[in-house]
C-alpha cells in the first residue's frame, strides 16, 4: 500500500508518467536481423457470421514467452491484407503467445471484450512454417451510460465492472476484468464496446471487502453500486447485449457514501506490559461469510507513538483483526497475534495488542550445478519467502501467519528477524528471482527439513543452510493425447497447461505455474535443474457465450528426469478417458 | 492501470535519483517528534465551496521530491498531513478531471513550498477538454488507437522550454465510433497526436505506425489546439494517415561504475520533438546493451538525451542533446556520448544570536530551520540561459538542505551559476555565501570577472555563483544567513500626481525596481542588490534583506512581454558593466532608504520613471 501511495505521489508530482508506460524496452540487436533458420506462422482472419468474409488491417503480435514469463516487447507483428491473410516472418525458434488486436470486435468462443487480450500460445521450432493460425471475429456489442452520485454529479474515472449474469454472481463462469479498463468520463460518460453478446451485470465501486480495505488504508469510501442503483450485484437489472447491438441508458446512480468509524488501542509487550513505540501495525478483514478467516489484509505507513498507540480511521462496519508488521528497519523485531475487533456503528477505544520479542533466521544459500561467477552473483537477486504458520493453532483463533521477504546478502548469508513461533516455510519466488534459479534443500544443523524449519517462541535460529540448484535445461514437451488408450484428439476449444514440479525439491512459487499447451500440443520450459520432475497436465474447455459453465478435462501426472544441460524432449499422455477435474471458477 | 501506475512509479525513481538520500534523511530524523508535526488546509472548487475525497501529497523536497504523506480530504474538504519531518513539502491535490490552480510563482521559475505548521487551500479549477473523431482516409471510423495531447505553450501563449509542469496521463483511446475525449487539461495551447505510442502493452494495432498529428498532419505543421480553463475544445476531429513509421537508432557510449546495472542501474534515452517541452518518449536500454532504437515516429526535428538513472550509485551523467532530423527514412547510427555531471554542496549556516544589549538585536519569532530552505543553481552562462538538459529531466536543480543545514546540488552540467537562496522566514537574511577548506585538489574554478582585481574576482563569484567543470564536484560552499532581515514593500507611482498609474504608457507590469547598496563598500557585494517585479497595480516587494542603506530605481525590464518572460532573467547586477550603470543611475534618481534590523516598511512609494 506504501508502493501504491508512492506511485500515486509520483504518478501525480513528478510529472509525466506516462511517457514511460509507453517506454520502449527493447535493444534493437535483440531484434531477428537474420532470417536465415527462423520460422514463419501464418493464418488468416475472418468474419464469424454466415459470410466467413475476410477481415482487413487487423493486427497480430507475437510476444515471447520465457521461463513462464511474458517478454513485454513484440517480437513480430503483422497486420492481415485485404484477404484477411497474415504472415509473421523471421520468428526465431521459442516459445510465444499469439495475440490479436481488433478493436471493436470478439473472437469466437471468449469472453474478453474490446478483441485485445485473447492470446494463443504458439511453440516455434528452427526453420518451420506455422499454418493456419486462424481466428474468426464477431463485431461486439456496446453497452453505455452515465454513472452519477447521490447528488446527481458526474463521477469521472471511475472503472467498470462487467460481470456475466449467467448463474448467481459467485459461480458465475466468468467475471470480465476489463483489459483496457473502461472508465467514466469527465461527465460521467461510459461507453463499453467490442462486448461478445451475452447478459450482463454491470456496476462500479468493490466488492465488500476490499472496499473495506481500501477505505482503511486510503480513507476512499467507495460504494458497490450496479445498474440501475442496486447495492448488491444480485438485485442488479440484467442488460442484454446482441452481437454488434448497442444497450443505451445503462445509468448508475451511486448510493451515499458508507459512514465509517476508528478504532484506537495500544501495543503493550507481553513481558514488561510496557508500551512499545515505532512497530507499523497492520488490520486484516475478516471473510464478511462469518468465518474465521482473515481475507485482506493492509498497513499504511503508519507506526505506534511513544505511548504505543495505534489509531485506524475510516472503518467501515465489519470484523478486523490487528497486528503487529514486521518490516525490514523496523527494530527491535516484535510479533503478535491478530486481534480480532468489531466495528458495528461507532468507534471503538481501548484496544490491546500484546506484542513479543520475534524469533530470528540466519545462515547461508549456496548455489550448486555451476561454478560460473556471473551465476553466482545472482545469488543476491534470488527472492525467497518466509511463511510461518502455527504448530498448533487454535481453532477458534484467527490465523495469521506471517510472510516475509528473505533477502541474501552478496556473500550468501541471511537473517530475518521479527518471526513468530511456528513452521517456518521457504520458498523461491521465480518469477521476481533470476532465471534458472531453484530452491533444492534447506538444512538446519546439516539436517533436511523436509517440513519446514520449526521455530520456538524468540528462538535464534542461526545454522540454516539453504542449497539452491541452477540449470539450463530445456525441456520439449509434446503432448500425445489418448482416450482408453487409443489415439484421441482434444475437444474443439480445449485449453491445456502443465505445471511442472521438482521432487525431493522444495515448494516453488512456479509449481503452480503452468505452461499453455499450443494447438499442436506443444510446450517448452526452459532453465530446468537437473533432477526429477513431476508434470501435471490439465485442462477444460471454456464456456461457449451464453453457456454458464465450462467443462473440466482430465488431470494426468508423469514423471520425467531432466538431464544437467542440454535439452530434454518429452511425451506426455494426456489420456481422456482418466477422471475429470472439478470445474473451479476461475 | 496498475501497469501504467507502476511504470509511472519507476519512471519517477528514475527520475529521482535522490530518492534513497531521502529516505536517508527520513531515517535520521525517525523518533526526533519533536522536529515533527503537521501540515493542514482545505481543498476547495473554484466556487470556494468544500471538495471532498480529493487526494491530497505531500512530496520533502531533498534534490528531488520524494513522497512523504497522503490525505483524503473530508466532507468539509479538509486534510491533514501528519507526522511530517520539518522540510520543504510540494503539496499538491488531485481529483480526476481537476487541476490545482497554477502556482503564482512558476512564472519566475519557482515553486511554492508548505512547511511543517502551515495552513494552505488547495483550490481546484475543472481542466479543460479535447474532443473529436479520428477517421481514416476512407472516412471510417478508427477504434481504439491513443489519441494524446501535448502542451505546448501556457494559458499566456508563452512556449513551454523546459519541463516545469507535471504531466499527467491523458492519452485516451478512441471508442467504436473514433470519439475521443481528453479531459483534465490545463490551459493552454495543445498539439493533438493520433497513434504512435511505441511498442510497449498494451498493444494497439496501430503502434508501428507513425502518429498523425491535427488535422492530419506531421509533428512539424501541427496545428495548436488552444484549451481555456474549464471549457471544450470540440470537434477537433483528425483524419489518421497510417503511414509508416520511421527509427530512430543509435548507441549510448561513455563510462559507468562497475556493477552499474548490477546495482540496479540502467540507461534511459528521452526522445523529444524540437518544439516540445518535454519528451514525449522514452527508451529504456536492457542492461549491459548501449543500443536504442523509436520505432513508429513520424517526420520531423528531433532532440534525443541518454542519462543513467540508479537509486544506488551516487553516479550522475548526462549525454548532450542531439538534434535529429527524420525525412522519409529511418535514422541510424545516432551516438549519444555520456559526459559525467557535476555537483555543489555546502552548508546552510546560521550565525550565532547577538547579544540582547547589541543594538543591532532584534528576535525572530523563531528558531530557524534550515531543512525549510530552498538552495537553487540556476545557469548563468550568457545567451544560455535556458539550460537544453532541463526539457529532460525536470526539477534537478533545486533542493532543501537537511536539518544540519547540509545540501547538495546534483546533475549540474559544466559551466557558470547562480546559487539562489529562498529563506522560509521573513526574519533572516544571507549574510555572505563563501567556499570553505576547499581542498586543494578540488579548487574553486570561478573565472576572473572582467575589471575586478583577481582576490575580488574570487571573492565575488564565491558569493553569489560558482562554475564547475565538466563532473566536478565542488564542496564546502557554505551560505551564511544572519537574523534581523529587514523587509520593504511598495508601489511605483506617478512623480507629478501619485495615483500610480502610468503617465508615460508604460506598463507597471514591464517594470522592475531596483535595490541598490548606498555604502560604497558594498558596490560589488551581489548579495546586497536586488530586483523586484512590479504588479499590476504597481506594488512590489523585498524580502529577506540586510539591514543597511539602499537606493531605489525602477527601470524598465528588458523585455517588451506582457507579463514579462522572466523566468530565465538575469539579475542586471551579475552584469560588471550593468551594475556599475546601475548604481550611478540610482545615485542621480536618489530614492534612498535607511533599513534597521527586522525593519519592515509596506508604504514607500518610488517616482515612476521618465520614458
Amino acid at each position: 500500500m506504501l508502493t501504491l501511495s508512492r506511485t500515486i505521489f509520483a504518478a501525480a508530482i513528478l510529472l509525466n508518467a506516462v511517457a514511460a508506460s509507453f517506454a520502449q524496452e527493447a535493444a534493437p540487436q535483440d531484434a531477428p536481423q537474420d532470417a536465415k533458420g527462423t520460422s514463419a506462422i501464418t493464418g488468416r482472419v475472418t468474419s464469424s457470421d454466415a459470410d466467413n468474409r475476410p477481415l482487413p488491417g487487423v493486427g497480430i503480435v507475437l510476444t515471447a514467452f520465457e521461463s513462464g514469463r511474458a517478454v513485454r516487447k513484440p517480437a513480430a507483428r503483422a497486420t492481415t491484407g485485404a484477404d484477411g491473410f497474415y504472415r509473421l516472418a523471421n520468428v526465431p525458434a521459442g516459445s510465444y503467445h499469439l495475440h490479436i488486436l481488433a478493436p471493436g470486435f470478439t473472437v469466437s468462443g471468449t469472453l474478453t471484450p474490446r478483441g485485445a487480450g485473447e492470446s494463443r500460445a504458439v511453440n516455434v521450432e528452427a526453420g518451420e512454417t506455422i499454418e493456419h493460425q486462424d481466428f474468426a471475429l464477431a463485431r461486439g456489442g456496446v453497452i453505455t451510460g452515465r454513472v452519477t452520485d447521490a447528488d446527481g454529479k458526474p463521477v469521472i474515472a471511475e472503472h467498470l465492472r462487467l460481470i456475466h449474469a449467467v448463474g448467481d454472481s459467485r459461480s458465475g463462469p466468468a467475471r470480465i476484468g476489463a483489459a483496457y479498463g473502461f472508465e467514466t468520463d469527465d461527465r460521467g460518460v461510459y461507453r463499453m464496446y467490442g462486448l461478445p453478446a451475452g447478459r450482463y451485470r454491470v456496476c462500479v465501486g468493490e466488492g465488500k471487502e476490499s472496499a473495506a480495505v481500501s477505505a482503511a488504508l486510503t480513507g476512499r469510501k467507495r460504494t458497490h453500486t450496479c445498474h440501475p442503483n442496486a447495492t448488491e450485484e444480485a438485485q442488479a437489472k440484467v442488460v442484454e447485449v446482441s452481437q454488434g447491438g448497442e444497450a443505451t441508458g445503462v445509468d448508475i446512480t451511486l448510493a451515499p457514501p458508507p459512514k465509517t468509524y476508528e478504532a484506537r488501542g495500544r501495543m503493550l509487550d507481553a513481558e514488561t506490559g510496557q508500551p512499545v513505540a515505532n512497530l507499523t501495525y497492520g488490520f486484516g478483514v475478516f471473510d464478511p461469510g462469518g468465518s474465521n478467516h482473515i481475507g485482506y489484509r493492509g498497513y499504511n505507513n503508519a507506526k505506534t507513538n511513544a505511548g504505543g498507540e495505534f489509531r485506524f480511521g475510516n472503518l467501515l462496519p465489519g470484523r478486523y483483526a490487528v497486528f503487529v508488521v514486521a518490516r525490514d528497519g523496523d527494530a527491535p523485531n516484535y510479533y503478535s497475534e491478530a486481534v480480532p475487533f468489531e466495528i458495528d456503528d461507532a468507534n471503538l477505544r481501548g484496544l490491546v495488542v500484546k506484542v513479543r520479542r520475534g524469533a530470528t533466521l540466519r545462515g547461508v544459500a549456496s548455489v550448486e550445478g555451476t561454478t560460473d561467477r556471473a551465476v553466482l552473483a545472482r545469488l543476491a537477486q534470488v527472492a525467497l519467502h518466509v511463511h510461518v504458520v502455527p504448530t498448533h493453532p487454535k481453532p477458534d483463533e484467527p490465523q495469521l501467519g506471517s510472510s516475509s521477504r528473505l533477502t541474501i546478502q552478496p556473500d550468501g548469508s541471511f537473517h530475518l528477524g521479527g518471526l513468530p513461533p511456528g513452521k517456518a516455510l521457504l520458498m523461491l519466488d521465480e518469477f521476481s528471482s533470476p532465471r534458472g534459479f531453484m530452491l533444492s534443500r534447506i538444512e538446519r544443523g546439516g539436517a533436511e527439513q523436509h517440513e519446514g524449519i520449526e521455530i520456538g517462541a524468540g528462538e535464534q535460529v542461526s545454522d540454516v543452510r539453504l542449497r539452491l540448484a541452477y540449470g539450463t535445461t530445456v525441456m520439449r514437451g509434446q503432448l500425445e493425447v489418448r482416450r482408453d488408450g487409443q489415439p484421441s484428439q482434444l475437444p474443439e476449444g480445449a485449453q491445456i497447461h502443465v505445471s511442472m514440479r521438482r521432487i525431493g525439491g522444495v515448494r516453488s512459487s512456479s509449481d503452480n505455474l503452468s505452461i499453455e499447451v499450443d494447438r499442436r500440443g506443444r510446450f517448452i520450459r526452459e532453465g530446468l535443474a537437473a533432477g526429477e520432475y513431476e508434470l501435471t497436465a490439465s485442462g477444460w474447455v471454456p464456456p461457449m457465450p451464453g453457456a454458464s459453465h465450462g467443462t473440466g478435462l482430465p488431470v494426468v501426472r508423469q514423471t520425467v528426469t531432466v538431464p544437467e544441460k542440454g535439452e530434454i524432449n518429452v511425451t506426455l499422455i494426456y489420456d481422456l478417458s482418466a477422471k475429470p477435474q472439478p470445474m473451479v471458477t476461475p | 492501470m496498475c501497469r501504467a501506475l507502476l511504470s509511472a512509479f519507476a519512471l519517477a525513481v528514475l527520475l529521482a535519483p535522490h530518492s534513497t538520500a531521502q529516505t536517508r534523511a527520513d531515517a535520521a530524523a525517525a523518533g526526533e517528534q519533536a522536529k515533527r508535526g503537521a501540515i493542514t488546509g482545505r481543498v476547495v472548487g473554484e466556487d470556494g465551496q468544500p471538495l471532498s475525497n480529493a487526494r491530497v501529497l505531500a512530496g520533502r523536497m531533498v534534490g528531488a521530491p520524494g513522497f512523504a504523506a497522503s490525505a483524503l480530504s473530508d466532507d468539509e474538504g479538509k486534510f491533514t498531513l501528519g507526522n511530517l519531518v520539518f522540510g520543504a513539502y510540494l503539496v499538491n491535490a488531485f481529483a480526476p478531471g481537476y487541476l490545482l490552480e497554477p502556482d503564482p510563482l512558476e512564472q519566475s521559475g519557482a515553486r511554492t513550498y508548505q512547511h511543517v505548521g502551515d495552513s494552505v487551500t488547495l483550490r481546484l479549477i475543472k481542466g479543460g477538454v479535447i474532443t473529436g473523431t479520428v477517421t481514416d482516409a476512407g472516412g471510417e471510423p478508427v477504434v481504439g488507437v491513443f489519441v494524446d495531447a501535448s502542451r505546448v505553450r501556457d494559458a499566456d501563449g508563452r512556449a513551454l522550454r523546459e519541463w516545469a509542469n507535471p504531466r499527467i496521463w491523458q492519452a485516451r483511446l478512441t471508442d467504436d465510433r473514433g470519439v475521443y475525449r481528453i479531459y483534465g487539461l490545463r490551459p493552454g495551447a495543445y498539439i493533438v497526436r493520433v497513434g504512435g505510442k511505441g511498442s510497449f502493452p498494451p498493444f494497439t494495432p496501430y503502434d508501428p505506425n507513425a502518429p498523425t498529428y491535427y488535422p492530419s498532419a506531421t509533428r512539424d505543421v501541427a496545428t495548436e489546439v488552444s484549451v481555456q480553463a474549464g471549457q471544450e475544445a470540440s470537434g477537433i476531429d483528425i483524419r489518421y494517415r497510417g503511414e509508416a513509421g520511421r527509427t530512430i537508432s543509435g548507441t549510448v557510449s561513455g563510462a559507468l561504475p562497475p556493477n552499474f546495472s548490477a546495482n540496479g542501474g540502467s540507461i534511459v534515452v528521452a526522445l523529444k520533438h524540437v518544439s516540445a517541452g518535454a519528451p514525449e518518449l522514452f527508451f529504456s536500454l536492457s542492461p549491459g546493451n548501449t543500443g536504442f532504437a523509436f520505432d513508429g515516429i513520424a517526420d520531423g526535428d528531433y532532440d534525443l538525451l541518454a542519462r543513467p538513472v540508479s537509486t544506488r550509485e551516487d553516479f550522475a551523467a548526462a549525454s548532450p542533446p542531439r538534434r535529429v532530423s527524420v525525412r522519409g527514412r529511418d535514422v541510424t547510427g545516432v551516438t549519444l556520448a555520456l559526459a559525467p555531471l557535476g555537483s555543489v554542496s555546502g552548508q546552510l549556516l546560521f550565525d550565532p544570536p547577538r547579544p540582547l544589549d547589541d543594538k543591532h538585536a532584534c528576535q525572530p519569532a523563531r528558531a530557524p530551520r534550515a531543512e525549510e530552505a530552498i538552495v537553487a543553481a540556476r545557469r548563468d552562462d550568457a545567451g544560455d540561459a535556458v539550460d537544453q538538459g532541463r526539457a529532460f529531466f525536470p526539477g534537478t536543480n533545486e533542493t532543501a538542505p537537511g536539518d544540519k543545514g547540509e545540501f547538495q546540488l546534483r546533475h549540474l552540467k559544466a559551466g557558470r551559476y547562480q546559487l539562489l537562496v529562498r529563506l522560509p522566514d521573513a526574519d533572516f537574511y544571507v549574510r555572505a555565501v563563501a567556499l570553505a577548506n576547499a581542498p586543494a585538489k578540488n579548487p574553486p574554478t570561478a573565472a576572473p570577472v572582467k575589471s575586478a582585481t583577481p582576490a575580488q574576482a574570487a571573492g565575488d563569484q564565491a558569493r553569489v555563483g560558482f562554475s564547475l567543470q565538466t563532473g566536478e564536484r565542488l564542496s564546502g560552499l557554505n551560505i551564511h544567513v544572519a537574523a534581523g532581515a529587514a523587509g520593504l514593500r511598495g508601489r511605483v507611482a506617478a512623480a507629478a500626481d501619485g495615483a500610480g498609474a502610468s503617465p508615460a504608457g508604460v506598463s507597471p507590469l514591464l517594470l522592475r525596481v531596483h535595490l541598490v547598496p548606498a555604502e560604497r563598500e558594498l558596490a560589488d557585494n551581489l548579495l546586497r542588490y536586488a530586483e523586484s517585479h512590479v504588479a499590476a497595480d504597481g506594488t512590489f516587494a523585498f524580502a529577506n534583506l540586510a539591514p543597511g542603506r539602499y537606493w531605489l530605481l525602477a527601470r524598465p525590464a528588458r523585455t517588451d512581454k506582457v507579463p514579462p518572460d522572466d523566468a530565465a532573467a538575469r539579475p542586471l547586477a551579475r552584469d560588471v558593466e550593468a551594475r556599475a550603470r546601475l548604481r550611478r543611475d540610482a545615485e542621480i534618481a536618489n530614492a534612498s532608504i535607511s533599513l534597521a534590523p527586522c525593519q519592515r516598511i509596506n508604504d514607500f512609494v518610488l517616482p515612476h520613471p521618465a520614458r
